[in-house]
Order: C-alpha cells, then sequence, then structure tokens
C-alpha cells in the first residue's frame, strides 16, 4: 500500500471516533453522527443530484455536502447569492446535466428569492436524520470511500466578470487538509469558532475539512456579533481557535471587551493582518495570532504566527517554483501532484521552505473575505443603464469600495440596479458624482487623479 | 419619522459609512439588510458596535429574532428605546 493510501485509510479510520465534533446550541454531535446523518438523507436523494448548498449552520451544510457526494453528485458553493450570479450559475448547471438540480437553504433563508420562476428550492428538517440509529462502521467507511470521487464547485472572480469555477475532489480536500492539520497541530483536540462561510475556499477548509479530519470540534453556528463570539469562545471545552479576518478581527476589538478566554489562537486570512491590529488583537484577548496563505485553487499553502515573522511558512513539502526573470510563481503541491500559478508576486528565502510576498499581480480584491476584481466590478457598474461613465476605487485601507461615477440617477438607484448583480459588501460607499472620469488617452483610467478627487469630497 | 427613528436613521449613516444617503431618504419600514440599504454582516457588527458605545446595548443573537430587530429603522429603534441603559 502506497503511503498516500495508507494515510487516506487511517483517516477514513478516524472518522468513526466519538469524540465531539459538530458543537451545537444544546448538544454536540461525533463525527459517526453526521456520517450517519448524510448517509440517510443520502438515500432520500435524486441520482447525481447537482446542490447549490447554502447552509449557513455548518452541520447542515456538511451533511448535505456529504450525502451529496454519497450519491455520486456535485456540490456548488456560489461565489456570492446575488440573484443574477445564483440564476446564471443555476441556468448553467441546468444546461450542463441530466441529473436535478436545486438550492438547498435554512428555512426562511433567501425569502426574496423564494417562488422565483428558474431556481428551485429544497429545505430539510435534519433534527429527524439526526434521531437515526448510527449506520454501522463497515458501510459508513465504504459510503466514505465512494464519496471522495465527488467533486465539490467553488469559484473565484475571473477578470472579465464571469466567475472561474474551481474544481476540487473531496479526496483532494481531505489531502490539503492532512497538511494544514500538521502545521497546526489539530490531532491535539481544539475547539474551531469561525465568523467566515463554509462556501469560500477559506472557509470551507477551516470549518469543514481540517475539523472533520482531525481532533478539532467545529461550533456549527457562525458567530458575527462580538458577545456571541465571547460567549462560544468561553464554552470551549479545549483550546479555543477563532478563524476570522483581518476586518471582522478589526470591529471586534473596538468593542474593548474583557475576552476572557485561554489559550486562544486566532487564525486570519483573505488580506494581511497589520502589526498593529495583531498586537491589538494580542493583548485583549490574549491570543497567539496566525495568519495562513493561499487561494482558491491551492486551498492554503503556507501559514506566519504575524507578530514572530514578516515571511511566510510553506506547508511540509510544498515547493515554489519561481522564473527569475519574470518573476512568474507556481507552487507545487506534493499531496495533490500538481503546481498551480499564484496570483502573487513572491520572493523564495533561501531556506527554499519560505518566502516573502511582494504584491499582487493584478487588481483583484478582496472584501470582508469575498474576492472580486476592479475590472470585474467596473464591469457591472458601467452596465447599470443610466450610468455614462464610472470606476471603483479601493481607499488605501482596503477595507471599502468608493465608486465615482457620471450619471443622472440617485445613489439609490445606482446600488439598487448593482445589488442584483453584485454581493452586498462590493456595493461602493460613498458613491461620488463627477462629470468626467480621468482618464488618459488610451481610455485607461488615472487612478492618481481619482485618488484627488475622492479626497476633495470627503 | 419620529425623533427615536431620526436618531436611529443618522447612526446607521454614520456606522456604516453611507455618508451619499441623507435620513430624509431613508424609509423607517424598509428592510436594513439586502433589499434596503444593502448592508452585510460586517455592518451588522459596525452597527452593533455603536449600539453598544452609545446606549450601551449588547447585543446577542439569541436576543428575540436579531432578523426581526436589524428589520427596519422602525424595528431597531423599538428595540433601543426598551433595551438601553439609563
Amino acid at each position: 500500500m502506497s503511503s498516500s493510501a495508507q494515510s487516506i485509510d487511517s483517516t477514513i479510520k478516524g472518522l468513526l471516533s466519538s469524540d465531539p465534533f459538530m458543537v451545537l446550541e444544546h448538544h454536540t454531535l461525533t463525527r459517526p453522527q453526521i456520517l450517519s446523518a448524510a448517509y440517510y438523507l443520502s438515500l432520500a436523494l435524486p441520482s447525481k443530484p447537482i446542490v447549490f448548498n447554502l447552509y449557513t449552520q455548518r452541520d447542515s451544510f456538511l451533511v448535505m455536502l456529504l450525502a451529496v457526494a454519497m450519491k455520486d453528485g456535485v456540490s456548488i458553493l456560489p461565489p456570492d447569492t446575488a440573484e443574477n450570479t445564483l440564476t446564471q450559475l443555476f441556468h448553467s448547471a441546468v444546461s450542463e446535466t441530466a441529473g436535478s438540480v436545486f438550492l438547498a437553504v435554512e428555512q426562511g433563508q433567501y425569502a426574496s428569492l423564494e417562488g422565483h420562476e428558474a431556481l428551485r428550492f429544497k429545505s430539510i428538517d435534519f433534527t429527524p436524520l439526526y434521531a437515526k440509529p448510527l449506520v454501522e462502521e463497515a458501510l459508513l467507511c465504504s459510503a466514505f470511500e465512494k464519496a471522495l470521487v465527488a467533486p465539490i464547485w467553488l469559484f473565484t472572480s475571473g477578470s472579465t466578470g464571469k466567475p472561474k469555477r474551481v474544481v476540487k475532489t473531496w479526496q483532494e480536500m481531505m489531502l490539503l487538509a492532512l497538511q494544514a492539520i500538521k502545521r497546526f497541530e489539530l490531532m491535539q483536540p481544539k475547539c474551531f469558532v469561525a465568523t467566515v462561510p463554509s462556501q469560500h475556499m477559506f472557509g470551507l477548509e477551516t470549518t469543514i475539512f481540517w475539523p472533520l479530519f482531525s481532533k478539532a470540534s467545529i461550533w456549527a453556528g457562525r458567530p458575527i456579533f462580538a458577545e456571541d463570539i465571547k460567549s462560544v469562545l468561553a464554552q470551549s471545552i479545549h483550546c479555543p481557535v477563532l478563524i476570522s479576518t483581518p476586518l471582522h478581527l478589526k470591529k471586534l476589538t473596538q468593542f474593548e471587551l474583557d475576552w476572557k478566554v485561554s489559550d486562544l489562537m486566532v487564525i486570519s486570512a483573505t488580506a494581511p493582518l497589520n502589526h498593529e491590529l495583531a498586537e491589538t488583537i494580542q493583548s485583549q484577548m490574549q491570543a497567539k495570532i496566525f495568519e495562513v496563505y493561499g487561494c482558491t485553487e491551492t486551498a492554503s499553502i503556507a501559514s506566519r504566527e504575524t507578530l514572530q515573522s514578516d515571511d511566510w511558512s510553506l506547508y511540509d513539502g510544498n515547493q515554489l517554483l519561481i522564473e527569475e526573470e519574470s518573476h512568474f510563481c507556481e507552487v507545487h503541491l506534493p499531496s495533490l501532484s500538481k503546481s498551480y500559478p499564484l496570483q502573487d508576486e513572491v520572493e523564495s528565502l533561501s531556506d527554499k521552505s519560505s518566502f516573502k510576498l511582494l504584491g499582487r499581480r493584478s487588481d483583484l480584491i478582496k472584501v470582508a473575505g469575498k474576492r472580486s476584481s476592479l475590472m470585474n466590478l467596473n464591469h457591472h457598474l458601467l452596465g447599470v443603464d443610466g450610468v455614462k461613465d464610472g470606476v471603483f476605487w479601493v481607499d488605501d485601507d482596503g477595507e471599502r469600495l468608493q465608486a465615482l461615477v457620471v450619471s443622472d440617477l440617485t445613489t439609490q438607484q445606482i446600488k439598487q440596479a448593482l445589488s442584483k448583480s453584485l454581493d452586498p459588501v462590493f456595493l461602493p460607499r460613498p458613491i461620488r458624482f463627477v462629470t468626467k472620469i480621468p482618464r488618459n488617452a488610451l481610455g485607461k483610467v488615472q487612478y492618481q487623479a481619482v485618488k484627488k478627487l475622492m479626497s476633495k469630497g470627503s | 419619522m419620529t425623533p427615536e427613528q431620526k436618531e436611529i436613521a443618522e447612526m446607521i449613516i454614520e456606522a456604516v459609512n453611507l455618508e451619499d444617503i441623507s435620513v430624509d431618504e431613508i424609509d423607517v419600514n424598509e428592510p436594513i439588510f439586502n433589499d434596503g440599504l444593502g448592508l452585510d454582516s460586517i455592518d451588522a457588527l459596525e452597527i452593533s458596535l455603536e449600539l453598544n458605545k452609545r446606549y450601551g446595548i449588547k447585543i446577542k443573537s439569541g436576543d428575540q429574532n436579531i432578523g426581526n430587530i436589524f428589520a427596519s429603522v422602525a424595528s431597531l429603534s423599538d428595540f433601543v428605546q426598551t433595551n438601553k441603559q439609563a
């Protein structure tokens, strides 16, 4: 048996442990309970289902994700839940497959889309599934092994404005997770709490795959408010781990709460965490602060302890391949036997296992953990009927988007039009109206001039 | 719009940097999130921060139904009047 087959085998056996795994408000579920619920649900699903998994509760999300995989189906995790995105993806899924396509959502969520002429909804009551007897171990293991080839579709925002699909199988997600589990020593019990959604790569790996294949448990809810996060962290029976983003963490520190948690570990991603914020988190929460680096194609590939080092350490075995002249960089992931190009320019350090991040290759932006590009956003802005010209702009904090617009429409009209195709985090605030967008002879926006116009208005 | 509702509308505008909207443009019965002002979960966190600073209110998702509290400026204003620290 090869070493990777061996690690797959022992990882699957680990799923039979009766340790707490999904922590809900009044009880916990073990891995066999979640696997059994998924098995029962899979029996009720049509063959080869195509499911948009929009659950916010992690237990519902995982049970559905696994049930779909057990039924040889495809799980789709949309880049956002704007009506146009869902409709577009839904149409392309329907046209590509003969299978049954539906949106799996919590009752009452996306109420405005219910009864939509094109989208089919399904709500499932999970409580009876959890109450059923556990499925026999051998049957669970074989159902799980079969599910390993099933694909999960994730999305990045392409530069053309069309989301780009990234496909990862369960087995790939598992092998990627094993590297992170080793890095963060997750075979020692820990309690994860996450503010990020499970539908994006950073959320998917940290809220589902790392805990599933390690000894960590995960809080099933997605707490947003400071008091909620504090009380959930305080309930942890092992070392708590908070998974979040710089933007969310910054807001949390402004509450100046007495966190009273011990041995807290914070893992942040989606944007660099600056030292000042990291220091505030450390002193307020008594936490050790880590960041992970990666992208949708690779999941996380490297990490750093923010206050210890500016350099990133690759997870064990990962290698960077850098072309000297062009600085073009690929990362080789031995776990998947594949290489992927990186969007950032990096400088490899002499030990080969660490690197410095030099900057973005393109105009990709991230707001509140969601990714788009200025080109994509501008494309939507210019698509609004009544907008003559316009450009998005990110302030120096990189936190919020602003827009400069030539139009007779009102702010509200522009926002309403944009909200049909963009996730709310990408809506510009404020929108400033001008008579002309500064562009050069080639029509390229002159950002220095935009910056001046923006600062004048504030 | 009552004076209490106006105060909440002003607070929201300031908290989430909606400086291009004036208080008069806000319909107190419109949803604050998604369909109305297009706010997201980070905005909810920012608004909860303001409620904490100004009124000593600690928002928890277990409070009644958080969706109902944040449903509109009118409902948020009612919640603040009932729960603010004297």
